[in-house]
């Protein structure tokens, strides 16, 4: 068992689609000296059962890609917001520098585990980190603010669009996925439209930024 | 002070009232221009059943101009001016139900012709109704009076009523006198234009509502619209969104033959099922603006030209009249010209291509902004949009197909021509003389075998880009399973056991286990690497124009390939000159040169063995370029001449694909630059110079 914050955590939940890396996780957690257990499948109907069953857990470990198997209806950028939302610890692991992390549910996900690999410290760092933003101390880089996003280039074949977001860097064009934005939101966006969005104008790279609460300028 | 106690309850009638100020700005902001003033005006005219409508414009060059808007509809009464013409805010007009014609009201609340009738500093309505034809009404307006008022109801109206002037004919007609500005030419040719949009001129059967404005630019347009070119256009796109939200469509050719046909399933994109939006007609007729298409047409290209160039776009005609900007000059609300640029062949652009919506929607599903700039984007509005983009899509879709049929039955076609001629050419060689004909046969078989050969080379080169292009999508395939899956999992387990073996016994681990594993992980790391790279050259973001930082590029090229430095004892010097050089262009490209010459360096010091591996960059700002070398320690430029290097297919190495210096030649290029080699540099092998134009340093 591990003390994390207020927290004692003592079961983790391992969730990938695939069973070989289930297992290699369970390493890290077994490592860290705690009850790994792994979730066979939540590919049935909306994810509520799965939702359901996290409630016993205290932490989850969980992969970005879930749907190369048949093992799930999405991927664990969902998982993690759902968790965040339920107040349990989680921490996503991708291995793909690019994964297309919806950028609404990055919020979400303070745990964010890049390097595909984990060990147990930089586990138990990610989980840190979820806790800390649960209670509500958040990084200068993690922090939302209120801001203009400007819409540059639209890419309808990619369906995406470039946004520049003048209080982070004006320099810079970020990649916005359509589906990432609220549905009322997509028809607006027109080259040079402005919107307000809460984002997290203290992040230091373009993957790391999150989008959300949009509204029409 | 006194004051005094009330001993009872009281009740004061009072009324919210309304500035002539707040008034004055509503109009002028929600209608700041003449044309759309004046539109509403017309709409109101369309409303009343008109079937003419007549727009002079007097001295409106010059500031104190007169606009008179005449119509021979259905006339007003007094009780219907007070009731009705003169309540801003509210409409009478239900669009659910039709005027005696059949008409669909617009269903103004007025601000807009609030709006028209402040363009001058006075008005003056006339009307005579169909009910009391013996009955003139007249209705000054004195705007600067109602300037002058604090409110809007000091401000006091007179309706004059007697016998008509000078006849009885039902109508109504408003006089903008003393305008406050001036109206150019410019904005006179937009009002003709809209107006002669308006009411669907390209219908057959255009519900005898036909505005007219009196100036020669209204006479030329309405000439040019009369001129319907529809009949030339190479595919007509016919679809139609049902009332049950099902669509279909189907596209003739120009000779009114039809070529394909959808359903609903073949429209639709997956994340619909039905459109949820009125019924809609969308009619798109595309134009092929070559002389080759039209050498068998009656118009001639030029002339299309022109009159795509003033009408062409999607417009929206809503209930009968056109709804503003759609398809309007720089409205693209379809997105069709950006299409177009990633796919010419198969994608009409505004330029190339005219069409409308027909939308009668007696349910109100659709509604017009306030200020008259298209529609409240509310969900039948992008389930309507979506319609369209769909049918367009589909359209490319059959385009692509037909395209690929096309280059097919060339290919099987081409050679049989090729031998059709050449026994044509045999037959004519044998009426030649004879000795005439040994020379043309010698000649003739000379041409032939240069031209085999030059064949015989291109064929090499398509199947090379071809096995190129395969090893690409299988290498792709395979960074992304390799990354996802079996990479991840030994990384893991190779690190489950370095933890578990320094559990057991530090000593043990640093005795037996650390060589091993350490080896193991740098493998799996360069292997990693291989994927990455490989996954990073897919992502279509680098193939967008942007600013590029060239440092930052290299140190992300520089960084991808350290792994495969540190594993081939390759040491890199970076020279740079100490700015910050940008330029514009796709970083795929900058990346495309980085990679392949780095790449050509390893390799060059793999084929000879090179001891002492060195790679320097060098970069220096001249003018407005930036100078990038890359120089190496390898054997330089040997077994091939130095300008041959360029050529594709041309290589030393055995294996080598001889495309790598072509793509950067070609990168180079693309970016606006040259580039350059020496056989042989500072450190022995051979030094690329490449000159990119820069916007900044």
């Amino acid at each position: 068992m591990i003390r994390i914050g207020s927290r004692e955590i003592e079961r983790v939940l391992i969730v990938d689609d695939n069973p070989e890396a289930r297992q290699a996780h369970e390493y890290v957690i077994e490592d860290m000296g705690l009850s790994p257990s792994k979730v066979e499948n939540i590919c049935n109907g909306n994810g509520q059962s799965f939702l359901d069953s996290i409630r016993y857990t205290d932490a989850i470990l969980c992969d970005f890609h879930l749907k190369n198997h048949d093992y799930a209806q999405y991927n664990g950028d969902w998982v993690m917001r759902q968790c965040f939302r339920k107040g349990i610890l989680g921490a996503l692991c991708t291995s793909i520098q690019e994964a297309p992390i919806r950028r609404d549910y990055l919020r979400y996900i303070p745990g964010l585990l890049r390097n595909g690999n984990p060990n147990p410290d930089e586990l138990c760092s990610a989980l840190e980190k979820c806790e800390e933003e649960l209670v509500g101390k958040l990084l200068p880089s993690r922090r939302p603010w209120r801001t203009l996003v400007r819409v540059g280039d639209i890419d309808r074949e990619h369906k995406c669009f470039y946004a520049v977001i003048p209080a982070w860097n004006p320099q810079v064009k970020v990649r916005i996925d359509f589906d990432n934005l609220p549905e009322n939101i997509r028809p607006l966006v027109k080259p040079d439209h402005r919107f307000h969005a809460l984002v997290n104008t203290g992040a230091n790279d373009s993957a790391d930024l999150y989008f959300d609460e949009w509204e029409e300028k | 002070m006194v004051v005094q106690a009330v001993s009872d309850s009281q009740s004061t009638s009072t009324h919210l009232r309304f500035s002539t100020g707040i008034i004055k700005r509503l109009g002028e902001e929600l209608n700041p221009t003449l044309s759309k003033g004046i539109l509403e005006l017309v709409k109101n005219a369309y409303d009343a059943d008109a079937t003419q409508c007549q727009i002079e414009l007097q001295g409106v060059s010059q500031p104190g101009g007169t606009i008179i808007v005449r119509d021979n509809g259905a006339g007003m009464t007094s009780s219907q001016i007070m009731g009705n013409w003169l309540v801003l805010g509210e409409s009478s007009k239900d669009p659910s139900s039709q005027t005696p014609l059949g008409r669909i009201p617009a269903g103004s609340k007025g601000l807009g012709r609030l709006a028209a009738l402040r363009m001058g500093r006075s008005t003056l309505l006339t009307t005579i109704s169909k009910q009391e034809q013996n009955i003139q009404h007249k209705l000054p307006i004195d705007w600067n009076k109602f300037d002058d008022a604090q409110i809007a109801e000091e401000f006091t109206l007179n309706i004059t009523t007697g016998p008509p002037h000078q006849s009885s004919i039902p109508g109504t007609e408003i006089r903008i006198n003393d305008l406050r500005s001036a109206c150019g030419r410019t904005e006179v040719r937009r009002l003709a234009r809209e107006l002669i949009l308006l009411a669907d001129p390209f219908e057959n059967n255009r519900k005898g509502f036909q505005p007219k404005l009196c100036t020669s630019e209204f006479e030329d347009l309405e000439l040019l619209v009369q001129n319907r070119y529809f009949d030339d256009a190479e595919f007509h796109l016919s679809a139609e969104v049902r009332a049950n939200g099902e669509a279909f469509a189907k596209i003739v050719d120009w000779r009114g033959k039809l070529l394909y046909e959808a359903k609903h399933g073949d429209i639709i994109s997956k994340k619909h099922t039905i459109y949820h939006c009125p019924s809609v007609k969308f009619d798109l007729w595309i134009f092929i603006l070559n002389k080759d298409t039209f050498s068998s047409r009656q118009s001639s290209v030029g002339e299309v030209r022109h009159w795509l160039k003033d009408f062409g776009g999607v417009h929206i005609y809503y209930n009968d009249l056109r709804v503003n900007p759609y398809g309007g000059p720089d409205d693209d609300w379809l997105g069709m010209n950006l299409s177009r640029v990633k796919s010419p062949e198969e994608r009409p652009g505004t330029n190339t291509s005219i069409g409308r919506i027909i939308v009668r929607d007696r349910q109100n599903q659709l509604s017009e902004k306030t200020d008259r700039s298209g529609f409240i984007e509310n969900k039948a509005f992008h389930d309507l949009r979506s319609f369209a983009c769909d049918s367009m899509d589909w359209m490319a879709k059959c385009r692509l197909k037909e395209a690929e049929r096309r280059r097919q039955k060339v290919r099987i076609t081409v050679p049989k021509q090729s031998d059709r001629a050449q026994q044509d050419f045999k037959t004519t060689v044998a009426n030649v003389p004879e000795e005439m004909r040994v020379v043309i046969e010698r000649a003739f078989t000379s041409y032939k075998s240069s031209r085999d050969r030059e064949v015989n080379v291109l064929q090499k080169e398509v199947q090379l880009y071809r096995t190129l292009s395969t090893v690409g999508i299988t290498a792709a395939t395979f960074a992304h399973e390799s990354i996802a899956n079996p990479i991840k999992i030994i990384q893991r387990s190779i690190a489950a056991i370095e933890r578990r073996a320094k559990k057991l016994s530090d000593e043990l681990f640093s005795n037996q286990f650390r060589k091993p594993i350490k080896g193991t992980e740098r493998a799996l790391n360069s292997l990693a690497v291989l994927g990455d790279v490989t996954l990073s050259l897919l992502d279509h973001g680098k193939r967008r124009n942007t600013q590029l930082e060239l440092y930052n590029v290299l140190d992300d090229v520089l960084g991808t390939f350290s792994p495969f430095f540190c594993g081939a004892d390759v040491e890199v010097i970076k020279k740079l000159a100490p700015c910050t050089p940008f330029l514009r262009g796709q970083r795929a490209a900058l990346e495309s040169i980085m990679t392949n010459l780095l790449n050509n360096s390893i390799a060059a010091f793999e084929d000879a063995g090179t001891q002492g591996r060195t790679i320097e960059i060098s970069t220096q700002i001249v003018d407005n370029n930036c100078c990038l070398s890359i120089s190496d320690s390898g054997p330089g430029i040997v077994g091939i001449d130095k300008s041959d290097i360029w050529l594709p297919g041309h290589t030393t190495r055995k294996n080598g694909t001889g495309l790598g210096l072509t793509i950067v030649r070609d990168a180079v290029l693309d970016l606006g630059g040259s580039v350059d080699a020496d056989e042989h540099g500072p450190y022995g092998g051979a030094v690329i110079t490449i000159s990119l134009p820069i916007i900044g340093a």
